[in-house]
């Protein structure tokens, strides 16, 4: 079931827009960053007049920095919750709940160790449908991480973890136009001696912020001036307005990669027309597919069953005829576990 | 001072403070165990269970209003055999009473869910939800008006020994009549209140946002209307009230008592704090330890001692309900069509 939740005090560090109504917060909460798996969400207590609003939000953890005890979420201001959220200051505190969520459940590479998998927060331990091992060494095994706007978030730190596991990955990341895509200078880069590729795999910490947009990264197991040969990190950027990188969606570049062959999952995380597109592609390709849901919630735990998302199968292995909730049996599933149809 | 005595009695549970988790809100304990160490509650109360399993409600089952949240959950839950089976053990061993929510669309069907509880371990009471829709009386409501509460009630007492609750709509003329029902319906107590029925529309799609138009409606902005309701059925009942209504607080927790609740329950308070009900009892611990007050069974309905006669309590003498025991079958209004009901 991974690391219990905890309702906790969490201080802003850094409250900092990256784009037009888009924030990157920055928090210390060492219990999170040291518990939270990628996928998971933190429940957020929005200070404002007592109990106004009410229900605490959902986000995404979107990037841990165990080492300091602090958390990244990126949000859109969409209501007033998140507007209230953005006017917050370093060193103002939030309450905030988590980890929650059953995280995305990682490729294991080479047959052995456990290294690929997302700790006991895997399905895989629970006897689940895991993807088991696939692929002998690094630089020949790639999943696809698809993001839709601020889908981004989750699928940031599930990049990390999969590039520590030695998997290497292309990540397509669309957005209605460039202004408004965020958090690429999170992503993992290979460390090849290339200016664009400052990250390293031996460090988890987020990369220096740095200017990629737009930016192709090289692909598979580059050898370029360093002789680097770890896992492929490759970026592609996808605009509707043509503004940065590809014209057109996200799932057009993601088709095309797909259509490349080698590509043992994909993880897709954004606007629900977005993830039945995915799904759809993948079921086309024969790629697994997991996608990441939202839903209003109010307990966030599991216990108020209000966030359902009707389940694919009439019986499903939870036990919960007809619905799951996207709080505890999500917010990751296997495509094929849920009617996407029923979404957003 | 010595220590103030925070324990009351229901019936024959026996619960070592006054506050309970309120029924939907708590599931069946296992969330919220992992959060905080559930046996310092009063009582538990259960999720909903039916004879049968239920899918519950489409999505979405959520909607935040103004210090307030509307529920459409439609009673999802695995049924009584497999409450019975699967809950109820793991329950018993938390040392907390436990108090088993029943829904049913027939007298025989309330009847049949208490007999099978009646010999479950750890099960020390039920709570009749009496806000479900009764199809023998159109759809309408057993909550709606006295007889029928009676009748639910003097059914359910026949065929259970356990502590006997029933759970009071607030959707009624006066509900001062329909705790009485209970009462003499053979009832060891009333809880009040359930929620609310209200409705959201949602302006962009120009539709009811519920796929069954009404829901309930919970939270702080019920709290003023449910302090009235308890106020009347504790000035119309010898019976203990347990009240219920947007407690979030020790505060609202004490007015509740002093309005004349015995205990109370939180609902919607879980998910804003999900250590509300920690909360209260430490918070009320400190409220009587300050005024040296030696027991919370000392403040019940202590705040009515101030009230004069534009209070608009049914005075002690009054008795606004008797039992008719008309033995026609159509003393319940027959209109056809399904109930929205209320049910969560
Ligand atoms: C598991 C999960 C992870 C999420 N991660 C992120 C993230 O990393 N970044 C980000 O920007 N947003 C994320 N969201 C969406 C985010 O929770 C909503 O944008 C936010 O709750 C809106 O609050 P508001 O008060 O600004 O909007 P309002 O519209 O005023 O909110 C009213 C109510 O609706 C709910 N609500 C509104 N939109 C959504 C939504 N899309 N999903 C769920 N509830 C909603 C609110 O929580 C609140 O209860 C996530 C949602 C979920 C379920
Ligand atoms: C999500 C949700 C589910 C609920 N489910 C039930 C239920 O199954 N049976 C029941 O009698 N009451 C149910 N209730 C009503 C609560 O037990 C309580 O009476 C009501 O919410 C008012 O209290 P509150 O303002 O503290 O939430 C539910 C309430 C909520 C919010
Ligand atoms: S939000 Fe309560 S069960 Fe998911």
């Amino acid at each position: 079931m991974g690391s219990a939740p905890a309702a906790s005090t969490a201080i802003v560090l850094e409250n900092r827009q990256v784009g037009p109504g888009c924030y990157r917060m920055r928090l210390e909460n060492e219990y999170i960053a040291r518990c939270a798996v990628p996928g998971q969400f933190v429940h957020v207590r929005i200070p404002g007049p007592p109990l106004d609003p009410l229900l605490r939000r959902p986000f995404s953890v979107c990037q841990v920095e165990p080492s300091h005890g602090a958390f990244l979420i990126l949000y859109q201001v969409v209501g007033r919750g998140t507007r209230m959220l953005s006017t917050l200051r370093p060193g103002d505190k939030l309450d905030v709940l988590g980890p929650l969520g059953r995280g995305f459940e990682m490729l294991r590479v080479g047959g052995g160790g456990n290294e690929g998998s997302v700790g006991n927060n895997s399905r895989e331990s629970e006897g689940g449908n895991g993807i088991g091992s696939v692929g002998s060494g690094s630089g020949t095994v790639k999943v696809a991480l698809v993001a839709g706007g601020l889908g981004i978030a989750p699928l940031i730190m599930l990049s990390h973890a999969i590039f520590r596991s030695g998997v290497g990955f292309v990540f397509v990341v669309g957005a209605r136009s460039g202004e408004l895509l965020a958090g690429l200078d999170l992503i993992p880069r290979a460390s090849c001696g290339n200016a664009l590729l400052s990250g390293c795999p031996a460090n988890p910490e987020p990369a220096s912020p740095g200017i990629v947009q737009g930016a192709h990264l090289p692909p598979s197991g580059c050898d370029m001036a360093t002789g680097y040969t770890g896992p492929c990190c490759e970026v592609q950027v996808v605009t509707e307005d043509g503004s940065v990188g590809r014209r057109g969606l996200v799932t057009d570049a993601l088709r095309d990669v797909l259509a490349g062959g080698d590509i043992a999952c994909a993880y897709a995380c954004g606007p629900a027309g977005m993830l039945r597109e995915v799904a759809r592609l993948g079921e086309a390709f024969h790629v697994p597919v997991q996608v990441s849901l939202e839903a209003r919630m109010a307990c966030g735990l599991g216990a108020c069953l209000g966030c359902a998302v009707k389940a694919r199968e009439a019986a499903t292995r939870s036990g919960r005829a007809g619905y799951l909730r996207v709080c505890a049996d999500g917010p990751v599933f296997w495509a094929e576990e849920v009617d996407l149809d029923g979404i957003g | 001072m010595a220590s103030a005595d925070l324990a009351v009695t229901i019936g024959a549970i026996k619960m070592k403070n006054p506050v309970m988790a309120a029924s939907g809100t708590f599931g069946f304990g296992r969330e919220f165990d992992r959060v905080f160490d559930i046996s310092a509650l009063g009582a538990i109360v259960t999720k909903g269970i039916t004879l049968k399993p239920r899918a519950g409600n489409p999505p979405p089952r959520l909607w935040e209003t103004p210090c307030g949240l509307l529920n459409s959950v439609g009673l999802q839950n695995p049924g009584v055999a497999a409450f019975i089976r699967d809950e109820a053990p793991r329950l018993a061993a938390y040392g907390v009473p436990v108090i088993v929510n029943i829904s049913g669309d027939s007298l025989a069907e309330f009847c049949e869910l208490a007999s099978c509880l009646e010999d479950a371990p750890g099960v020390d009471g039920l709570e009749v939800n009496v806000s479900c829709p009764n199809i023998h009386a159109g759809g309408r409501p057993f909550a709606s008006d006295p007889e029928s509460v009676y009748r639910v009630t003097a059914a359910v007492r026949r065929v259970t020994g356990k502590t006997l609750i029933v759970k009071l709509s607030p959707n009624v003329a006066g509900i001062a009549g329909t705790a009485q029902a209970a009462e003499m319906g053979g009832a060891d107590a009333v809880s009040c209140v359930n929620t609310y029925l209200g409705i959201a529309i949602d302006s962009e799609r120009i539709r009811p946002v519920f796929s069954r138009v009404f829901a309930g409606l919970s939270g702080p902005a019920i709290k003023p209307l449910a302090l009235r309701a308890v106020w009347e059925a504790a000035s119309a009942v010898r019976i203990p009230v347990v009240g219920i209504g947007g407690i979030c607080s020790p505060q609202d927790a004490i007015e509740f008592l002093l309005a004349g609740a015995s205990a109370v329950a939180i609902g919607t308070g879980n998910f804003i704090s999900p250590v509300a009900c920690l909360e209260v009892v430490e918070g009320i611990r400190s409220y009587l330890e300050e005024r040296g007050i030696r027991a919370a069974t000392d403040l019940v309905g202590l705040a009515k001692g101030h009230a004069g006669h534009a209070a608009g309590s049914h005075s002690d003498e009054a008795c606004v309900y008797e039992p008719k025991e008309r033995k026609a079958k159509d003393d319940f209004a027959t209109g056809k069509g399904r109930s929205h009901g209320g049910e969560q």
